[in-house]
């Protein structure tokens, strides 16, 4: 069984990677508000990570991945 | 709502009492040559609608870098940021990089014009932040917010947070300072730019939807409208589901790492308050009590006052008129 | 150049108007991508499981409610579909208030509606509702998810600002401070003066975004291969009194005003 990551010292985080006082509602992840990618066909908030390429090209959330055409 | 119901209903939601919030940005404001040394602090909480991710067993998952390249999985001590030109030229961009563009501008906020608050358009307003007193003495803060709500006027100034330059419009919020993130201009698009025809009303109509809002506007707002139906909805379901012991995971790891490091501090907005403030700061979410805006907070105080006063008037006229049905607010 | 993100139907009384929404919000962010410092390659990211750190599968993946920090309960997918809301284009008007009930920091995305086909009903609302100067509390549901907004008008135009919820936004009782910092009457009159100096109306075009000029002048030069000198960091003036730092900044708003 692998052994369990050791925590990195949280320390060592840039704001980019740190938990900041955003929550993003596809992951729950913490972030600063400054990396937030906004979704192309809802507008709506999506963290840096979990932010997709629609096969048209714009960035969208992962909830809009397969809409239709954004507009 | 009355100002005493207001109160207690705070102090009986201990929740929101507690207000953990984080500190992330700690400088100055400059009111002439006056300074105030401040921490900001977030004015807003999550919606309680965020979900973990997690495997079928109830694994908590995260993110992993790889380097593209080496296929390699990397640590966060291995990545930077950096810029993607149009000629697909990578520049990297440090920390020390985004510092250096305008240190001047990343300790003060300077207020270099005070305008009056209904002036700015709600399409510019982005985020709130609180700013709690830093320094030996909240004076100069007081100060301030006395004369903001003196004058009816917000403080306009900008400062650079992460990389970024904030405009910002500066208030009084029952006597703490809050700053409104803005956004500039050219952040807005227009109708024209947006390409929407040409206005042309037809006064008939106007008249006509003039009569349609008139017949549903109301004096006060009701908060109940503004409730987060799907934090209920979810929460709801979540009870339901709990009841099932299959679905229920105990473990570590859910929380992010650095949730309580150097990320931001996480700050017990109230300590902070009663510590350099008053103790009588109450903190609560307007689920405890209808949202107020310092113009309604006037606005009662004054109808409070007439109110007292004719209610006397009413008093002596009905001792001398007999029975009067006394009008209702 | 945009196109609308959504159509709906604006709902008044007995009235009900077509329109398309827009964001108002145009992102002039310089974006940056995460890159391994070694050799700026791309990044990838991939989901695993924190404790292995091995892989997971997509279709593995689900979402747990955290009840705190150790306890979390796993929604199936069918249980996210039951909380979806029924689809519809309505935009419901539920109360008229005055702006200034609502104060700025309820206000999260904006955006502009347009008229669809038929635009007499449009400008006419915009119009009544810019006389009566109230704005809208609205609600609607948009691709799956809930809002809730404010129906204002703007240049003739009407705009819609999603809310944040009641329970996000923190507020006070009053808040007044202890005696010992209380402002002296005196100092209260110059900061008046003070402001009085430097108060004017809200010009936003007034306001420039200079960090982000100065970043992407930064970013060209690092792309020629140049160094920037760093920009030097002012020295703020030791504080005197309140009272005579006051009287000083009044006298030099008028001495700026004068020039």
């Amino acid at each position: 069984m692998p052994k369990a990551r050791s925590k990195p010292a949280a320390a060592n985080l840039p704001w980019w990677l740190a938990a900041g006082d955003e929550e993003c509602p596809h992951c729950g992840r913490l972030y600063f508000v400054e990396v937030e990618v906004r979704c192309a066909a809802c507008d709506g908030p999506t963290c840096p990570h979990c932010k997709v390429r629609h096969r048209e090209g714009h960035i969208v959330c992962p909830d809009c991945v397969e809409s239709e055409a954004h507009g | 709502m009355p100002s005493r119901q207001r109160t207690s209903k705070a102090v009986a939601a201990p929740e929101a009492a507690a207000a953990p919030v984080r500190s992330f940005w700690s400088g100055t404001i400059t009111f002439g040559l006056v300074s105030i040394p401040v921490d900001l602090l977030s004015a807003v909480r999550p919606r309680q609608t965020a979900m973990k991710l997690v495997d079928k067993e109830g694994h908590p998952l995260g993110r992993r870098y790889y380097c593209s390249k080496e296929d390699k999985k990397l640590d966060n001590d291995d990545l930077v940021r950096g810029y993607e030109t149009e000629s697909g030229q990578i520049i990297e961009i440090t920390d020390e990089d985004l510092e250096s563009v305008a240190p001047e501008m990343s300790s003060d906020i300077e207020l270099r014009s005070f305008v009056p608050l209904e002036q700015i358009p709600p399409l510019y307003f982005q985020k709130p932040y609180f700013l709690a007193p830093a320094g030996k003495s909240a004076k100069a803060y007081h100060l301030l917010a006395a004369t903001m709500e003196r004058t009816g006027r917000a403080g306009i100034g900008s400062f650079v947070m992460r990389g970024h330059e904030y405009l910002v419009a500066i208030v009084s919020d029952h006597g703490v300072l809050r700053a409104d993130t803005l956004r500039y201009t050219d952040e807005l698009r227009t109708p024209e730019s947006l390409e929407l025809p040409k206005p042309k009303p037809a006064a008939k109509k106007v008249s006509r939807f003039e009569k349609a809002i008139e017949d549903l506007t109301r004096r006060e707002l009701d908060v109940t409208e503004l409730a987060d139906e799907e934090a209920a909805a979810l929460a709801k379901l979540v009870e339901a589901r709990r009841k099932d012991a299959d679905n229920v995971v105990h473990t570590s790891g859910l929380e992010d790492e650095d949730a309580e490091g150097e990320g931001a501090k996480v700050i017990d907005l109230m300590a902070v308050l009663r510590k350099s403030l008053s103790k009588n700061a109450v903190v609560t979410n307007a689920e405890g009590a209808a949202p107020i805006s310092l113009a309604e907070h006037r606005a009662r105080k004054h109808a409070r006052k007439t109110t007292a006063k004719k209610r006397a008037k009413t008093r002596t006229a009905s001792r001398t008129a007999g029975r009067k049905k006394r009008a209702s607010r | 150049m945009a196109r609308a993100i959504w159509k709906g139907k604006l709902e008044l009384g007995s009235h009900e108007i077509d329109v398309k929404m827009y964001s108002a919000v145009e992102d002039r962010t310089v974006h940056f991508r995460m890159l391994h410092k070694k050799d700026d390659a791309a990044v990838e990211q991939h989901i695993v499981r924190k404790d292995t750190g091995k892989d997971v599968a997509k279709e593995d993946i689900r979402k747990a409610f955290a009840l705190d920090k150790t306890t979390a309960v796993i929604l199936q997918p069918e249980d996210l579909a039951s909380l979806v809301p029924p689809e519809s284009r309505e935009i419901q008007i539920l109360r008229f208030v005055a702006p200034d009930v609502l104060g700025d920091q309820w206000f999260d995305r904006p955006y502009y509606l347009g008229p669809d086909a038929d635009d007499g009903d449009y400008f006419a609302l915009a119009a009544a509702l810019e006389r009566k100067h109230v704005i809208g509390i609205a609600r609607w549901v948009m691709r799956k998810k809930r809002y809730v907004g404010a129906l204002s008008a703007l240049t003739g135009y009407l705009t819609l600002s999603t809310l944040r919820r009641a329970d996000q936004v923190l507020s006070f009782s009053r808040v007044e401070p202890v005696k010992s910092e209380t402002p002296h009457p005196n100092e209260l009159k110059l900061a008046e003066q003070f402001v009085a100096s430097i108060t004017g109306d809200f010009e936003p075009e007034q306001w420039q975004n200079e960090y982000r000029q100065r970043l992407c002048k930064l970013i060209e030069a690092k792309a020629r291969g140049e160094k920037i000198e760093p920009a030097p960091t002012k020295r703020r003036a030791r504080q005197a009194s309140l009272a005579d730092s006051l009287r000083a900044s009044i006298a030099a708003a008028k001495e700026k005003k004068v020039a």
